[in-house]
């Protein structure tokens, strides 16, 4: 418990508000008193700030503990996992909070990561591709631990938004596929259960919508909150596709 | 780190038959944690969980499919109209109750009665308070006023339709707590030491059919010693002699043993055994052996 | 009035829901999910541990099956499980895992050679084989003969959940979020739909379908203290029990986990005391061994969490401006170990 030190401070949450529905409403920002406690999260805050203030503040959180990636929010001009976000690394006290850029707004902080990481989806064929039958009575493929766990790695992927939220590129580009899409396809790509070739994934995301969007910025990769290695892979990615031209 | 204990898991759910179906409603399935399919009965182990997920998906969606492909569609428009019109109707009242009770308020008493007296230690007095406590906040709960009055969104008027919802939940886990006077797997009653086959060997059932009561009716289903594979006995951890034997324990117990060394006598395998014992369907090829390695499909 | 027909609808996105839905849309129905968050947020993310099934390929798993699977969930249960549907389960549950492996889990798999482990708080070596090498491995969970539990790291239930959501998509399964069932349809002891609202637009829509599949999680939410998501607050259940017709069964068995975090709330899996963590008091005392002499941590979790609240009330526990708690300690398990396969941990 890091921050017993800063309990029991008034905070200010500044927090845009606007709702798309309702045409004739600006979006304002709207501040909030709030007396910290310790061990503050955002999630915490805006939980209170809803159940004693403001009844009609929307906002996304489900797990609240940094495993479904509901909860992307920009925090003083930052994108990060509200629910992982301690009040107490704010140490003026003043907290302001805007909806990720980049994806449909549905009202105040929530915003429609499902439906962009669903197109996404579509757009890379996230799914196993092979013709193979396997019997589910008889022993599962043997896979090499080293690739098992590499597959993993890029498996944690929460589809948070954080990184597309985060890259110049997707924000220019409505269509790019993004940094979540890429490693996606990285992750296939290492997956000796899918059998698609380079020439199927340059299909997918060999344009400037996908692989060659990516201006190595980098902001991505400071942004995820699954610390995943999202630079290495995107250009590991762009070294092999580029053949494929 | 620090930990202590907390709610995890809901054993109980939606009631269903062993193909997933409601033992009530054709048509209506459950599968996952939402049902009370019944393979964790009063305590679930750690891994079986999402096991259960998956499992269940496969077995009762496979169930589910096969009533889909085999009936239609056959209901009045004017019965689904009547339903729409109810919710909608329900809305409207809760979006025009003048100012009244707080939701997040009633909600929160809720879920510190759940943990207070409905927790890991239970008894009688704490029980019946609570159910008596949980009943008012529902009464409650039907004049919560909500500030916003607009249908899109709105947190607090999802509440105000929730809360309700969850408090009769609430009723039938302190209710059916109260009634079971035993302790069985995370069912703990404090003055009710024992796991009691006796006279508690059956699952409770729990109905609303009256919307506007405050208490759901309370029926119990037996779970038929006879034909079960493993007769009760103790766990293998918890404390030693904590159980009211039923009498069917030891007779089906007899039973088993005697078929079990017959059958291996006569050369019959473990699956055939397991036949003998307590017979069961599955579909697809999901009866089928796995394979494991060094012994193959055996 | 809005009227939505479909085949076959399944109520709630989870791991179990979807599964559903690969199975009737690819059985030719039109099958309709509707999920109260897009689906890959669903709760089943948060089981970080892992999924029993009896696969024997590891070598402190050799020797196990659906025998003696059945039987660790029947003790486990208390004997009030259908133990038919424990069969069942027990049956498929090696199916399930080898079916996830092809749709792309990325199950931790088994290494040969000499690994350290930890047993009873002591370092031991097992030597896994060069025959089940690439195999599904498995770890130590509660309650079991044998280390049965497949994982993946500490994030088994996002990667299932995924591979599931995943299948969907490849399958053309029309998952729609953001919609709450409110009530059911149902006339004459059946059940022909659901009545929906949309969270985004408030609008309420009637499904209706052949058949209705409910898989809409638990209701830990009813609990002030509970590592539930916030959405599990039984809106599934209580559609049922709101027919008047239909019943719930054993609605007061609730489970109650030894290791979430003080105050949040937030689960610390079982695989920190299935990989050799062990419980400790406010004198750094490792107390369960006292109380359950045979599976000491590792007893089923209504055993160890009484345990813990037992061992709090005799004034063992660490005061705390949350009130009491205990140690759950993870030191003896190494840096290497923690931030591999229990990274959430940290
Ligand atoms: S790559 Fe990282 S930042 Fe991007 S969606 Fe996935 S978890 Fe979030
Ligand atoms: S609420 Fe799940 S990641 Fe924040």
């Amino acid at each position: 418990m890091s921050n017993n030190k800063t309990e029991g401070r008034a905070l200010t949450f500044s927090i845009l508000k606007y709702n798309p529905l309702n045409k004739d409403e600006k979006a304002t920002f709207v501040e909030y008193q709030v007396t910290e406690t310790i061990g503050m999260t955002v999630f915490i805050a805006l939980n209170i700030i809803r159940e004693t203030k403001d009844a009609d503040l929307s906002f996304d959180f489900v797990c609240r503990a940094g495993i479904c990636g509901s909860c992307g929010m920009v925090i003083n001009g930052k994108p990060l996992l509200a629910c992982r976000t301690l009040t107490a690394d704010y140490p003026d006290g003043h907290i302001q909070l805007m909806p990720m850029p980049a994806f449909e707004l549905i009202r105040d902080l929530s915003v429609n990561t499902g439906k962009w990481m669903d197109n996404m989806s579509q757009r890379v064929e996230s799914w196993i591709h092979t013709n193979e039958e396997h019997d589910i009575t008889a022993l599962e493929r043997p896979v090499d631990p080293d690739i098992a766990d590499e597959t993993f790695e890029l498996d944690r992927c929460i589809e948070c938004g954080l990184c597309v939220s985060s890259c110049a590129t997707a924000l220019m580009r409505p269509d790019f596929v993004g940094p979540a899409g890429l490693n996606r396809v990285a992750r296939f790509q290492i997956d000796p259960h899918d059998n698609r070739t380079d020439a199927d994934y340059y299909e997918l995301i060999g344009d400037d919508d996908g692989i060659f969007g990516c201006m190595s910025l980098m902001a991505c990769e400071d942004h995820c909150p699954k610390e995943l290695p999202l630079q290495e892979k995107i250009a590991y990615l762009r070294r092999k596709l580029v053949g494929q031209r | 780190m620090p930990v202590r204990p907390a709610q995890h898991y809901s054993m109980g759910g939606i009631r269903t038959n062993k193909t997933g179906e409601s033992q009530k409603l054709k048509g209506l399935f459950s599968c996952g944690e939402a049902a009370c399919w019944d393979m964790h009965g009063f305590n679930r182990l750690g891994g079986n969980s999402v096991s259960e997920a998956v499992v269940s998906g496969m077995i009762v969606g496979r169930y589910f499919t096969d009533y889909c492909l085999s009936h239609d569609t056959n209901i009045d428009t004017s019965i689904i109209h009547d339903a729409i019109t109810k919710q909608a109707d329900y809305i409207d009242e809760i979006l025009n109750r003048p100012e009244g009770e707080d939701i997040f308020e009633i909600k929160k008493r809720m879920q510190e009665i759940m943990d207070e007296k409905v927790g890991i230690f239970r008894n009688g007095d704490d029980l019946q308070s609570a159910v008596d406590e949980l009943q008012e906040l529902l009464t409650r709960s039907k004049k919560a006023s909500v500030k916003s009055k607009i249908k899109s969104g709105n947190p607090e008027l999802e509440e105000a339709y929730r809360v309700p919802k969850m408090l009769k939940l609430a009723i039938c886990v302190a209710h059916g707590a109260n009634q079971r006077t035993e302790s069985r797997g995370a069912h703990y009653r404090e003055d009710y030491l024992k796991r009691d086959d006796a006279n508690w060997l059956k699952r409770t059932l729990t109905a609303w059919p009256d919307e506007n009561a405050t208490l759901p009716e309370v029926s119990y289903e037996e779970i038929d010693i006879m034909t079960m594979e493993l007769p009760p006995a103790f766990r293998g951890y918890g404390a030693k002699g904590m159980t009211i034997e039923h009498e069917d324990s030891a007779k089906r117990q007899k039973e088993v043993d005697e078929i079990k060394k017959r059958l291996e006598k006569e050369g019959k395998d473990r699956f055939e055994i397991q036949d003998a014992l307590m017979p069961y369907d599955l579909p697809l090829n999901y009866k089928d052996k796995n394979e494991r390695i060094g012994v193959g499909h055996e | 009035m809005k009227i939505v027909y479909s085949d076959a609808l399944v109520i709630g996105g989870g791991l179990a829901g979807l599964r559903a839905g690969v199975v009737a849309q690819s059985s030719g129905l039109n099958c309709i999910v509707l999920s109260l968050v897009p689906v890959k947020r669903s709760h089943s993310a948060a089981a970080q541990g892992g999924m029993q099934a009896s696969v024997g390929n590891a070598k402190m798993s050799q020797g196990d099956n659906e025998d003696l699977h059945f039987m660790d969930t029947v003790k486990g249960s208390d004997w009030g499980c259908d133990q038919e549907v424990a069969r069942m389960f027990v049956n498929t549950a090696p199916k399930a895992i080898r079916e996830l492996a092809n749709w792309g889990v990325p199950w931790t798999r088994v290494r040969k050679g000499s690994h350290e482990i930890v047993l009873d708080t002591k370092k031991s070596t097992i030597t896994e084989s060069d025959e089940a090498h690439g195999l599904i491995t498995s770890r130590d969970f509660g309650g079991t003969k044998k280390w049965r539990t497949c994982y993946t790291a500490d994030a088994t239930g996002h990667t299932m959940l995924f591979a599931c959501a995943n299948e969907a998509i490849k399958h053309d399964v029309d998952v729609r979020d953001r919609k709450e069932v409110l009530s059911l349809i149902h006339k004459d002891e059946r059940c022909y739909g659901a009545v929906v609202r949309d969270l985004i637009t408030g609008e309420l829509e009637a499904y209706v379908a052949k058949g209705t599949c409910i898989s809409t999680g638990g209701y830990g939410r009813l609990y002030k203290t509970t590592t539930n998501a916030v959405i599990c607050e039984g809106t599934g259940q209580a559609a049922v029990l709101e027919t008047g017709v239909a019943t719930l069964g054993n609605m007061e068995a609730v489970q109650f986990h030894p290791t979430p975090i003080v105050p949040s709330g937030i689960l610390l899996t079982e695989g920190c005391r299935g990989d050799g963590g062990v419980l400790r008091d406010i004198d750094g005392y490792r107390f369960m061994p006292d109380y359950e002499p045979e599976k000491k941590d590792l007893a089923s979790r209504d055993v160890v969490s009484r345990r813990m609240m037992e061992h709090i009330r005799k004034g063992k526990g660490v005061p705390s401006p949350f009130g009491d708690h205990l140690w759950l300690d993870i030191s003896i398990l190494g840096i290497e170990h923690v931030s591999k396969n229990l990274r959430d941990v940290q």
